[in-house]
């Protein structure tokens, strides 16, 4: 990993989330407001292609982090930071251990694990923030809605994403990884 | 050289070290609550606002060429209507102008020893231009950042309401301060503050809770009654400008771009179409500003008949708006370390 571009492009997702992202948004009468998770879309394409375990937590945690800094409302109160963080963290470990039973080059497996992504760190932030942020529970079957809608939402993106992604991928990553499928420093 | 390399490279910390480090450092500032995330978080506000304001002006650009969504189109039949009344007044409008240029030499005339005799007036607060940087990055909540000149720094629970552009040529140039009280809509409060910065938490987000009032609006040709219960048994009666009194409601953000008031006392007979205002004992915003509509009355499932709950559409825009006021009491104005105190 480059880290000095990675932590740069980190930046721009974010950025360009908490600002253009909003014109994304969309109201669902009966469930909420929709909208993507880019950084995640960011996340599972590092996850995907960096050689080592370490870095893709790694990289899923700056982006969980830049997320977390930036998320003001939500569950009822305001919010805590960190568990986006841990969230992302722990999903992109999951997925770089799955990465050997997908060809990640294909879109449908590109979907299937931002989607499981979005699901597994957004669950895990919504049920966090229910218990640390002092969030009533009368809202958490409608978040766990929205996080549905999110990573629907975020998986129909992916491939845009990712193709975008793939064009700049020499700047913030190195050469493919050799295929592995244990946990490398 | 070299023994010097190896001891960088061994001082240098293991990627399974950096890794613990940053998940603990997650867990810890999560246990330490809001009061802290509030801190962090306006570190980070410090990092995107100086490059938030270009993209956030196309976002609400776009947001605000698309419209609100779900907006209902008019029929034909109602074009016309309106179409015919527009006419009318804008003959009125004619004769109002010609009125009104006469008056204006009055005026001038009267301005001159106004100030000498006139109560003093106007809005017992001072309003701080913000303009929003950035939004939240996730659908879950509603607040925006909002840039502020200086250093202000308002007090969490600040009220924040809109900014109205009057588009007027160069003969007819207002006061930049002159119209905007009127025609304001309350639009959320700030949660997080600091200099340079603060975070509106909008009123549809699900956190936001606020104490206002209901205004019914009396129309000519939809009269309604209400029930009154009074020393003896309850009365239906026409509800008349002398026995509208506003309702005192709790109005929570439903996290979809509304609101939502339960348990209202069915009697009172609020229906679509009236007005949720502040309380002017408001001590954030002592004025009577309004927050939103009522779009939909519907039965409490619970007390079906007795109570209702009202779903309201905010007033403003909440998609489409960049430019809003901060609203500063002049009492904390004069307290020390409220606005400019941390210079």
């Amino acid at each position: 990993m480059h880290w000095i571009f990675f932590l740069i492009l980190a930046y721009i997702v974010v950025l360009f989330q908490t600002t253009f992202g909003r014109a994304l948004i969309f109201n669902m009468p009966g469930v909420g407001t929709m909208g993507p998770d880019l950084a995640a879309i960011l996340a599972v394409f590092v996850a995907l292609r960096v050689k080592s375990g370490l870095d893709a937590m790694l990289a899923a945690w700056v982006l969980g982090l830049g997320v977390d800094l930036t998320m003001g409302g939500a569950a009822g109160a305001a919010t805590v930071v960190g568990p986006m963080a841990v969230g992302y963290c722990l999903s992109a470990g999951l997925v770089y251990r799955v990465r050997e039973a997908f060809f990640r080059e294909r879109v449908l497996p590109q979907i299937v694990l931002v989607m499981a992504f979005c699901i597994i760190a957004h669950g895990f932030w919504i049920v966090c923030q229910s218990l640390l942020a002092g969030a009533t529970w009368s809202g958490f079957a409608a978040l766990l809605i929205q996080a549905l809608g999110l990573a629907l939402y975020t998986a129909v993106l992916t491939p845009l994403g990712h193709f975008a992604l793939s064009k700049c991928r020499t700047w913030f990553m190195h050469a493919p990884p050799h295929r592995t499928s244990r946990l490398r420093r | 050289m070299k023994s010097f390399a190896t001891k960088v490279k061994k001082a240098r910390p293991s990627g399974r070290l950096l890794l613990g480090v940053c998940l603990f450092g997650s867990v810890v500032t999560a246990l330490l609550g809001p009061g802290v995330a509030g801190r962090l978080r306006h570190v980070g506000q410090y990092a995107l606002a100086p490059l938030g304001d270009v993209p956030m002006y196309l976002a609400f650009a776009f947001r605000g060429h698309t419209g609100r969504t779900g907006r209902r189109l008019i029929s034909q039949d109602e074009a016309h209507r309106l179409k015919k009344a527009n006419n009318q007044l804008f003959s009125r409008l004619a004769e109002l102008e010609q009125r009104c240029n006469r008056l204006r030499h009055d005026l001038a005339e009267i301005q001159k020893v106004r100030p000498l005799y006139g109560p003093k007036s106007g809005f017992p607060c001072e309003l701080i231009p913000a303009r929003v940087v950035t939004a939240d990055p996730l659908p879950y909540g509603w607040t925006y950042v909002l840039r502020l000149p200086g250093f202000y720094r308002p007090r969490p629970g600040s009220r924040v309401i809109t900014r109205l552009d009057v588009l007027t040529d160069r003969t007819k140039a207002l006061p930049s301060s002159l119209a905007v009280v009127t025609s304001q809509a309350m639009v959320g409060r700030i949660i997080e503050a600091g200099a340079f910065t603060a975070r509106v938490q909008l009123v549809a987000d699900r956190g936001f809770r606020i104490t206002a009032k209901i205004r019914r609006v009396i129309h000519p040709h939809n009269r309604r009654q209400i029930t009154v219960t009074g020393s003896g048994a309850a009365a239906l009666v026409q509800l008349r400008p002398e026995n509208n009194q506003p309702i005192d409601v709790e109005a929570v953000g439903d996290g979809a771009g509304g609101m939502i008031i339960h348990h209202v006392s069915a009697n009172h007979n609020v229906l679509p179409g009236d007005w949720l205002v502040t309380r002017r004992e408001d001590a954030f915003l002592p004025a009577e500003v309004r927050i939103g509509k009522v779009v939909r009355v519907t039965d409490d499932p619970k007390h079906p008949g007795l109570f209702v709950s009202v779903r309201i559409q905010p007033w403003a825009d909440l998609d489409a708006l960049r430019e809003m006021y901060v609203v500063l009491p002049l009492e904390f104005a004069s307290e020390k370390g409220t606005d400019r105190g941390s210079k």
